[in-house]
């Protein structure tokens, strides 16, 4: 039995390691959104974003690149702008998905995009209109859930190659919620509260680890994670902006990809390409 | 539904969540809903209407507290020192009048002749849901003790303090020597709000003033400041209570809807048919259903009603005045009067009030929160949303058809649902309050809601239907 069920683990895995991981990321990003319709009531309609994230592309890839459409990223980005971005009208979630899409064109350094494109379109939109904003409370405080998306998010950022950057952020996230509670004479309940959130874990695995606007550096990437949390407890708590990780990172994205451009072209850096581990994948994407 | 005070619980410190408030939630203040009228009633619980816009909050708060003014006192965390103009003595019957506007409701249709081709008949229900100054020796000992009496008021009937401290045992020590009763671990969340930079506002009774009133209520207290941190706090008033407390937060705002942060918020049942006899017990439907919401949903923020001012459809009370938003601290509104369909007054509601050409950019949001240090550690941390879009707590009850003139097939279809429809309207209610579904059943049977299939009516010769 054991000889036999070798070569399928094997088989197994090398498939595994060989699936894009975007392939996971869109189960997860869709279970997510399934359960926050369908149990949490998120008022939230995906199709509006969907299907602009999608024509955005395909109008960028078929028109201005002339390359293969790159639809699985789309997704994705339109997969966590349903789940983040709340519109009070369908014209700012179709805005809020054009501007996504748009600024992994035009907002790059070098040919590479610098920010995360929905984490752009959130900040943007929540600045501009009144009627956008983020709902990171909404999640709830379900153990079940935390643990089991968790581990969903741990598969999909370590097949990513960016599961440092998850386990970075949370460290530093979680040490300075600890030290703070313990600084100001907190019952230790109240740390354990702000860490037992869904967007957190929505945020760490899915959206500061996407692979495309975060460094090919360890020692940068470890920088960058670090950076966010400290950036996003002093936003939080030193500013008392409620929610602080998207802006947070928005600014870490802009000074922490800027300064990597920047030493690449100057040569200081070896240039490290990052490739999603796909056939399929467009060299230029 | 009414408790009496126990005398050993006076003059504990107690709170209104608020502001970047606390609420020392004392036994003592707040400690209970007294009923009114016909309005529900939530023990352990407080009232508090909070104004906001960017960072200008007006805070009120509101208590039914009815033991001897003597022994009211309240300590709540505030995030700067309050000049006497930015305190103010508000009217409980606003804050009334806005807990019945924005209560759930119970909505009555009656169904047409299916044999004819309608009638409706709105009927809500408002719910519950619908010092004398400080001695010089006093001061000399609390700058021995790290505080500071930074001002002194008194306003209205409350004498007040507003205090800072370098560290919380010296705080409390103070407070309890001064007749304040703080709870021994309330020490530790004292010194969490020193630590940033929080100052205290301190309330008793001038018993002199309140003399002059002539009336043994307490009126709200009233707080206007700028800060950055939209926030309740609500830890103080945890730390010794044994029983969870119900905060009902009353939200004014101009872009749109509130919500919590840090926990959940969650829309209460709504929309639901429920069975003819619950109009003769809806207070006990209303907190029998939070009860059951509140038990499932253990650390959540219920959300009961998010509606623009301007209006509402059907009304368990008039939408408030310009004059009555004003005096609650709605400070963008301009004096420019009331617009012509709002009255100021609150009895008999108009059945509906639909959105008017005098727009008030005013939002209401009605949270409710069941809260305990276990569900609750950290305070209330809130945003405004861009959300505008309606919510409230409605309940329907449809009586059906009672003529006897049923004698179509499309009549006898209908007879035949009934049955069904009942029995639909029984499990909902069961579902959403917890009740036995067979009392619901026997209590529906007695308000003539039949389980049984009722006999069609006898087909009426074609003269007895000329002159009946």
């Amino acid at each position: 039995m054991e000889s036999s069920s070798e070569p399928v683990t094997a088989k197994l895995t090398k498939r595994l390691t060989a699936l894009d991981p975007r392939w996971l990321q869109i189960a997860t990003l869709s279970s997510l959104l399934i359960y926050g319709i369908s149990y949490l009531s998120f008022d939230t309609h995906p199709a509006h974003f969907i299907v602009t994230t999608i024509c955005v592309q395909l109008a960028f890839d078929k028109l201005y690149l002339k390359r293969r459409f790159n639809w699985k990223s789309a997704l994705i980005t339109s997969l966590s702008l349903s789940l983040l971005l709340r519109c009070g009208s369908w014209e700012i979630a179709v805005l809020g998905a054009t501007l996504a899409i748009a600024s992994k064109f035009i907002i790059t350094y070098n040919k590479n995009h610098l920010i995360n494109p929905a984490t752009f379109a959130i900040v943007v939109c929540t600045l501009l209109f009144d009627s956008a904003w983020t709902s990171s409370g909404q999640w709830g405080h379900v153990p079940w859930f935390i643990a089991l998306f968790t581990f969903a998010g741990f598969v999909v950022t370590r097949q990513a190659h960016r599961l440092d950057i998850a386990l970075w952020f949370l460290t530093a996230y979680i040490a300075g919620l600890y030290l703070r509670a313990f600084f100001l004479g907190n019952e230790w309940a109240i740390p354990f509260h702000q860490l037992n959130n869904g967007a957190l874990i929505v945020f760490s695995f899915f959206m500061i680890t996407d692979p495309k606007t975060t460094p090919n550096q360890k020692w940068l990437r470890i920088g960058f994670a670090v950076a966010t949390a400290l950036l996003t407890l002093w936003m939080q708590f030193g500013l008392h902006i409620r929610q602080a990780l998207f802006p947070a990172l928005f600014i870490n994205c802009v000074v922490i990809n800027g300064i990597t451009q920047y030493y690449l072209k100057r040569g200081t850096l070896k240039f490290e390409s990052f490739q999603w581990p796909s056939r399929l994948t467009n060299k230029h994407q | 539904m009414k408790k009496t005070q126990s005398p050993s619980l006076l003059k504990r410190v107690g709170i209104i969540a608020a502001l970047s408030i606390t609420t020392l939630q004392a036994q003592a203040f707040c400690g209970f809903y007294v009923a009114k009228a016909d309005t529900e009633l939530f023990n352990n619980s407080s009232k508090v209407v909070l104004v906001r816009d960017e960072d200008k909050t007006v805070v009120t708060m509101a208590s039914d507290y009815e033991g001897e003014p003597k022994d009211f006192a309240m300590v709540v965390p505030v995030p700067e020192v309050l000049e006497e103009g930015q305190i103010h003595i508000g009217d409980n019957s606003i804050v009334d009048h806005l807990d019945a506007y924005t209560a759930p409701r119970l909505v009555e249709y009656f169904d047409n002749n299916p044999c004819q081709q309608h009638i409706m008949y709105d009927m809500m229900k408002r719910s519950g849901p619908a010092i004398e100054m400080i001695a010089e020796s006093a001061v000399a000992e609390a700058k021995s003790l790290g505080v500071t009496i930074e001002a002194q008021y008194t306003i209205g009937e409350y004498d007040i303090l507003i205090l800072s401290a370098k560290e919380s045992a010296g705080l409390q020590t103070w407070l309890d020597s001064e007749g304040y009763q703080v709870p021994a671990k309330a020490q530790k969340v004292l010194g969490s709000y020193i630590k940033q930079d929080m100052k205290f506002f301190v309330a008793k009774v001038n018993l002199q003033e309140h003399a002059k009133l002539g009336d043994n209520y307490l009126r709200p207290i009233q707080v206007a400041y700028e800060s950055e941190k939209f926030m309740l706090p609500i830890r103080l008033g945890t730390v010794n209570a044994k029983t969870t407390q119900d905060l009902f937060l009353f939200a004014l705002t101009r872009k749109g809807r509130v919500e919590t942060t840090n926990y959940r918020t969650k829309k209460i049942p709504t929309d639901m048919d429920i069975p003819l006899y619950v109009k003769d017990e809806f207070g006990d439907f209303y907190t029998a259903m939070f009860d059951t919401a509140a038990k499932n949903d253990r650390n959540v923020v219920f959300l009961e009603y998010a509606w623009d001012m301007n209006w509402c459809d059907p009304c368990a009370a008039d939408p408030l005045s310009h004059k009555q938003l004003r005096e609650l601290g709605v400070f963008w509104l301009q004096d420019s009067g009331t617009p012509p369909n709002v009255s100021s007054g609150m009895p008999s509601p108009q059945p509906r009030i639909m959105p008017n050409s005098m727009a008030r950019d005013v939002f209401v949001t009605r949270l409710h929160a069941r809260y305990s240090a276990d569900t609750f550690p950290e305070d209330l941390m809130l945003q405004e949303t861009g959300d505008r879009k309606n919510f409230q707590g409605r309940y329907v009850m449809r009586h059906p058809y009672k003529g006897d003139d049923l004698t179509c097939e499309a009549g006898e279809e209908y007879l035949a649902s009934l049955p069904k429809r009942y029995e639909k309207e029984a499990q909902t209610l069961a579902n959403i309050t917890s009740w036995d579904i067979n009392e619901i059943r026997k209590k529906m049977d007695e308000k003539g809601q039949s389980f049984v299939k009722p006999e069609p009516p006898k087909k009426k010769k074609w003269w007895e239907r000329i002159w009946g």
